[in-house]
């Protein structure tokens, strides 16, 4: 049976975590991007992204390109399998209570 | 944690919102550039040949070969500026761009066979095939926005042939040319900025 996950329930990190899985696999997100695309604010998104990381579901990737840094997000292994185990739980919440 | 039914619906509701929005982003930061471009660049091509009919294959030709240098520059330039890194997309876009070609080479073949065409038929042929090449492509990457963009030209296209011959090239820079034109725009302000529809 299939858990909630405490981390990745809270909104903010569920848009997020939904947001990269949607990439392939090795795919990342630029920080700034991420930030405009789920209307988050820099504190915001920094502080989600902080406690993901803690989780080990996202890797923080600081980088050049063109000599301006940038920063990219990328989803985990772990992560992923994370974030389907909670889709997984929120559907059964919903399928339990159909019944 | 005590989720209830209401939460959940909820929560998937958001997770799918937001899977669709960064679909969308990821679709438009790839294909927005290249479509403005294209678009501009026929719209250009379909004006200057109903000017200068008379030039009809050198200034397609030269179209095509400002179109693939360009296209080239334009990606390259994007590659770094790209809010999305996909380490599989570069494989991707290798198997897209060898459909391409294969579908070019055989335009090439059947137009050698089918020869004499005039050069409206030529032109309408080389659209209609390309854009069956992009519906194609919008089937398989799941990007449906692209066989909706191929069916529009492509009714467009048949419209300018059969209905406003004196007037196709002029037809075709305003739709063809406008609509692949439009579509990128559209894709860079809605789809790319916010991920909205």
């Amino acid at each position: 049976m299939a858990e909630i996950d405490n981390i990745i329930h809270q909104p903010a990190r569920l848009q997020i975590m939904s947001a990269l899985v949607t990439l392939r696999i090795g795919g990342s997100l630029d920080f700034i991007y991420l930030r405009k695309l789920l209307n988050l604010t820099d504190g915001n998104l920094g502080a989600h992204l902080a406690k993901l990381e803690e989780a080990g579901y996202v890797k923080v990737k600081k980088t050049f390109v063109a000599r301006k840094p940038r920063t990219f997000i990328i989803v985990t292994g772990k992560g992923r399998d994370a974030f389907e185990e909670h889709i997984a739980a929120l559907r059964q919440i919903i399928g339990g209570s159909q019944k | 944690m005590n989720v209830t039914n209401d939460d959940a619906v909820q929560s998937l509701a958001q997770v799918e919102q937001t899977i669709a929005k960064t679909r969308k982003a990821v679709a438009a930061a790839y294909s927005s550039p290249l479509l403005i471009l294209w678009g501009l660049l026929l719209a250009a091509a379909y004006t200057a040949t109903f000017l200068y009919v008379e030039y009809a294959a050198v200034i397609f030709w030269a179209m095509a070969v400002i179109g693939i240098l360009a296209g080239l520059v334009v990606m390259r330039h994007i590659k770094r500026k790209l809010p999305v890194k996909e380490p599989a997309g570069e494989r991707i876009g290798l198997r897209i761009g060898a459909m391409w070609w294969s579908l070019f080479l055989y335009v090439f073949i059947w137009l050698s066979i089918l020869v004499p065409l005039n050069g409206m038929q030529i032109n309408a042929f080389i659209i209609t095939a390309g854009m069956f090449g992009y519906i194609v492509l919008g089937l398989w990457l799941a990007a449906y926005f692209m066989v909706w963009l191929g069916l529009a030209v492509t009714a467009a296209t048949l419209a300018g042939f059969f209905l406003l011959t004196p007037y196709y090239c002029l037809w075709m820079a305003v739709t063809t040319g406008g609509l692949i034109f439009a579509t990128g725009l559209y894709l860079r302000i809605r789809w790319y900025n916010y991920g909205r529809d």
